[in-house]
């Protein structure tokens, strides 16, 4: 019987333990996850692949620093978002607000939409297509829910915002979707 | 080069940089050496803000600023006139700063700003209120009074005691029909005018002996009252005994 895969946490604890090499395993798994995430959030795939390198450059370096009870996937993604934010403040051609004004008022927690497999798919065609007409604060967490599977908790956890504005911004962004593709049909 | 042979190439070149040791794990105490300067500088920056926030109640309170509002609108604008407002924009903008850090060194952006906003703001206020009422400047002054505090002593020093624009604090002394003279906080003698438009309450009988709050214009070395109020309770006690003991 093949032995269960083995989860990210465990292979962190075994590189600090010494076993270097298992930190390949954290590359392979999250090299084309990363590189899909920056090339979507930068709207380019310029760099990238020397920005996923200083990605796991920093993993590396700063591994004692995660809280191993804690989820790996979050902790990696936080890491990326930096790299990435820092890599759109340098080319300064779609540049960041410096204050939203929608961390400043709590939002009604919006649910997570248990969207059915085939509108999900859909969704994920319209935000190839037309992601990169999207504001960079509603593009990102559209990439994290929808193109990297992740949750509202951890969007929130790597985007550094309350859980109800990541809901809002999923919503407000699916809207302007909904609008630039002019296919309402599909949401 | 295909996309799939990437991920190969980036392990081999990652691992051969670990390997031939060009990048290492940094060690775990610099990880909580950083968070413990972290907490050391966050509390030391929440310890000065109450501090700050504290001595602007205090030296509005020392001052008679809280009194001001009863003169009504004249006593407002001397208020307005009179307030520290540099200290005050000055302890916004730390209040400002700690909340940046706050919110990016803490888990605090899990919250709307709002709510972190009005809670910094709650509790240095509260803080600030607490300070009047239990007289921990009162007793810091007294101490300085003494032997200079280090680094905030010369802030107790520089407590003016009669620094409120056109509002004058003392006490009552030989009282005559149109005038007074005012023993100020210092000792010092005042004289001042009563006029017939002198705004006075009328439940107030002015004699000699009570601590007064007094608005009005100096004019050739005198003061024509624009509004006298008495001073009763702790504040006037306060006054009674600065003048007595001339601290």
């Amino acid at each position: 019987m093949a032995e269960p895969e083995k989860t990210d946490e465990q292979i962190v604890k075994e590189v600090i333990a010494g076993q270097v090499e298992a930190f390949g395993v954290l590359v392979q798994r999250y090299e084309d996850k990363l590189k899909r995430y920056g090339r979507r959030f930068l709207s380019s795939a310029e760099g990238i692949e020397d920005i996923a390198q200083e990605i796991f450059i920093s993993v590396y370096q700063n591994l004692k620093s995660f809280d191993t009870g804690r989820r790996f996937s979050p902790w990696i993604y936080r890491i990326a978002h930096n790299a990435f934010v820092n890599t759109l403040k340098k080319r300064a051609h779609d540049p960041l607000p410096f204050f939203n004004p929608d961390v400043l008022f709590p939002h009604p927690i919006t649910p997570e939409r248990p969207d059915r497999d085939l509108e999900r798919k859909e969704i994920r065609e319209l935000l190839d297509k037309s992601l990169q007409k999207l504001p960079t604060k509603y593009r990102e967490p559209l990439i994290l829910f929808y193109l990297q599977e992740l949750d509202y908790i951890s969007i929130a956890d790597i985007m550094h915002l309350p859980v109800s504005t990541v809901g809002v911004r999923i919503s407000r962004g699916r809207n302007m979707l909904k609008k630039i593709s002019n296919k309402s049909d599909y949401l | 080069m295909t996309d799939q042979k990437l991920p190969e190439n980036m392990k081999e070149k990652i691992l051969r940089e670990i390997r031939e040791k060009h990048i290492a794990i940094k060690p775990k105490w610099q990880f909580v050496l950083k968070t413990i300067l972290i907490i050391f500088i966050l509390s030391i920056v929440a310890f000065y803000i109450l501090f700050h926030t504290s001595f602007l109640f205090y030296s509005l309170h020392h001052n008679g600023s809280l009194f001001l509002p009863q003169f009504g609108m004249s006593g407002i604008k001397r208020l307005f006139w009179s307030f520290p407002w540099l200290w005050a924009i000055a302890g916004i903008l730390l209040t400002v700063i700690f909340g940046i850090i706050i919110e990016n060194k803490t888990r605090a952006y899990r919250f709307p700003l709002l709510y972190t906003v009005l809670a910094v703001i709650i509790v240095v206020t509260l803080t600030g209120v607490l300070c009047v009422i239990l007289p921990i400047h009162t007793t810091l002054r007294k101490i300085n009074a003494g032997a200079e505090i280090p680094i905030i002593g010369p802030l107790y020093n520089g407590l003016p005691e009669n620094e409120l624009f056109q509002t004058y604090i003392g006490e009552v002394s030989d009282l005559q029909k149109n005038s007074f003279t005012l023993i100020n906080r210092n000792g010092q003698a005042e004289t001042i005018y009563l006029e017939p438009q002198t705004d006075l309450p009328n439940d107030f009988q002015l004699e000699n002996g009570v601590e007064v709050m007094i608005i009005g214009e100096e004019k050739a070395g005198c003061v024509e009252a624009e509004g006298i109020r008495a001073l009763y309770g702790g504040y006037g006690q306060e006054i009674h005994e600065r003048i007595h003991n001339n601290q």
